[in-house]
């Protein structure tokens, strides 16, 4: 059927309307998008318990500088401790919450509409949620590393695994959070769905098959660190199945690329409420 | 499907700069039928969406909104295909039924923060002018979480109309609103239409639509089944059949005595009431107590059947 109603006042097309634009503003938008994420992520829960697994390799490296660990053991005791409590707890946790905690949150109360039904373009939304997520896990695994590197080196770095570490947990940062934030505009229940690929796909699966070692991100990562090792530690402990340097360079790159973009697609078509 | 009602001419939707038209919208999911091949065109003022629960209204608005595809026809807002589209946004805002705001944001920082991602040039004291439509701007630095559900609803308004957009999308915005908020609200949405802007709201009672809806789309069943000023709705909706049972001393004799009065379409005897078929009320009402009276039968119950709005809504989509 079909039916008109006539005016009931003047104002009838965009000619008149008001001063929101779909394109520039991108510094007013940008803090803004900022504050909505801010608000979401840094909640007292999530900083307690950050806190504390930053806060763990330290208190280890103390109790090594300590007990009398010395320099010649140092190597290996920071790979021991970088890759159990730093590569495979701390950073893709806080990636985690970070990344997919704002988006994830938002789409479960739905206020997401308010962000979603805004001229800001949805790449600018993908982009600033990413970019958040990759400095502030930085910023943690940064502050977790060079605090156990400096503690149980005695203020320097002599075996070069601290600058190693730093520069492949800012690598690890940055793939984490593309594939968490991807999760979190793609499934509901991104957060679980992320703890899981964490604890069992790459703390169990991805260890014991060689073969899918190109499908973690923790294995891509450790292959950008160990280029940054001495030799005698490569290819062994936590390297022994990773990926070479430049796999591991392309991989990195490829799959934050394809993260991103899957992310703006999916925030072009985003389902805001469940159809009833 | 034809409308009841007022007769009235088919705007295309091409080439037209009407706030919304629909023409022959479809959407399903799955194989379930949401909204069914729907034309419609609303223009500025105030438009009621009626309909029960799952009727589509949601699913309609979302459409309008741009934040659904429709399966099949089309959709526009003031000439555009509004679906992934943010430039759709400039013009258009939805407040949706959910209840859920940032709760730890105040109603500043959530309407400024709107304003801004909306390429607002001066997003605080846009704000605060939405704010102040609102009346939030006492409440407007304690956050959101604390506020009473008529707040959150004011705060959800303030987040729509920052932009002033031409095209204002309300989703159940009286759900759960006592009735002195549900007439501010009422105040609030008829002084956004009288600014010039098109204000579509759904909502599954009656009497909301015709208190502030100058015109009215009732969908039922994802078709829209009638259309109109809410007067001629009203009047459609009263001058249909109506089911009375009726109890009294003798229905036999009453019964009798009715059958042959023209507003009485027919009667039916059960063991211990009478049931008439009438197609005027007045009349009935007219034409009961004289029967009753004349034949000595006294009157001990007279009950209209078939008022809940489903009634209605059954009655107009059967026709």
């Amino acid at each position: 059927m079909s039916a008109t109603v006539p005016p009931a006042s003047a104002k009838s097309t965009s000619a008149s309307l008001p001063s929101a634009s779909a394109s520039g503003r991108t510094g007013a938008r940008t803090a803004a998008i900022l504050r909505l994420t801010i608000a979401r992520t840094v909640r007292p829960v999530p900083i307690v318990i950050g806190a504390v697994i930053t806060a763990l390799p330290v208190v280890f490296a103390a109790i090594y500088r300590g007990t009398g660990g010395d320099d010649a053991n140092l190597a290996e005791f920071l790979l021991t401790r970088y890759n159990a409590l730093v590569v495979s707890m701390l950073l893709p946790l806080a990636a985690l919450v970070t990344a997919a905690g704002a988006t994830s949150a938002e789409r479960e109360d739905g206020t997401i509409l308010y962000l979603l039904t805004t001229t800001t373009s949805r790449t600018l939304l993908a982009m600033v949620r990413w970019v958040f997520a990759t400095v502030v896990t930085s910023v943690i695994v940064l502050l977790a590393v060079i605090g156990t590197g400096l503690v149980s080196g005695n203020g320097s770095d002599p075996t070069g695994v601290m600058r190693a570490f730093a520069i492949g947990s800012v690598v690890g940062a940055a793939v984490y959070s593309a594939v968490f934030l991807a999760l979190a505009v793609w499934l509901r229940r991104s957060l679980l769905v992320g703890l899981l690929y964490v604890l069992v796909w790459e703390g169990t699966i991805s260890g014991l098959v060689p073969a899918i070692k190109y499908l973690s991100a923790r294995q891509v990562l450790l292959g950008i660190t160990q280029r940054f090792v001495q030799p005698a530690e490569q290819g062994a402990g936590p390297f022994a199945t990773v990926p070479g340097f430049g796999t591991s360079v392309a991989w990195a790159v490829a799959v934050v690329v394809v993260a991103l973009a899957a992310t703006v697609y999916r925030l072009r078509k985003l389902p805001v409420t469940k159809p009833r | 499907m034809s409308a009841p009602g007022i007769p009235v001419p088919f705007a295309g939707a091409a080439g037209s700069k009407a706030p919304l038209v629909f023409t022959n919208a479809s959407r399903w999911f799955g194989d379930v039928v949401a909204v069914n091949d729907i034309s419609c065109t609303v223009e500025s003022g105030i438009t009621g969406l009626l309909g029960p629960n799952g009727a589509g209204k949601t699913t309609l608005l979302q459409m309008a909104a741009g934040l659904l595809p429709v399966s099949g026809g089309s959709v526009r807002v003031f000439g555009a295909d509004p679906f992934g589209d943010v430039a759709t946004y400039a013009n258009v805002a939805l407040v949706p039924e959910a209840e859920a705001v940032p709760g730890m944001l105040t109603p500043r920082q959530f309407v400024t923060a709107r304003a801004a991602m909306l390429g607002l040039a001066q997003p605080a004291d846009a704000a605060q002018r939405a704010l102040a439509r609102v009346q939030l701007e006492d409440s407007q630095d304690r956050t959101l979480g604390g506020f009473s559900k008529g707040m959150k609803q004011r705060a959800k308004l303030a987040a729509a109309l920052v932009h002033e957009p031409g095209l204002v999308l309300l989703d159940e915005p009286f759900n759960g609103l006592d009735p002195r908020q549900r007439a501010q609200m009422m105040r609030l949405l008829e002084a956004q239409a009288e600014s010039g802007t098109a204000v579509v709201f759904s909502s599954h009672i009656l009497e909301e639509v015709e208190g502030i809806a100058t015109r009215v789309l009732v969908v039922v069943a994802g078709r829209l089944a009638a259309s109109g000023d809410h007067r001629e709705l009203r009047r459609l909706m009263t001058d249909r059949p109506h089911t009375v049972h009726v109890r009294s001393s003798d229905d036999r004799l009453l019964a009798g005595a009715l059958v042959g009065n023209p507003s009485v379409l027919g009667v039916s005897l059960d063991e211990n009431r009478l049931t008439l078929r009438v197609t005027d009320h007045a009349a009935l009402a007219r034409a009961l107590p004289a029967a009753a009276r004349s034949h000595s039968v006294s009157l001990y119950e007279v009950r209209p059947a078939d008022e809940s709005l489903e009634h209605v809504f059954a009655y107009l989509v059967q026709r």
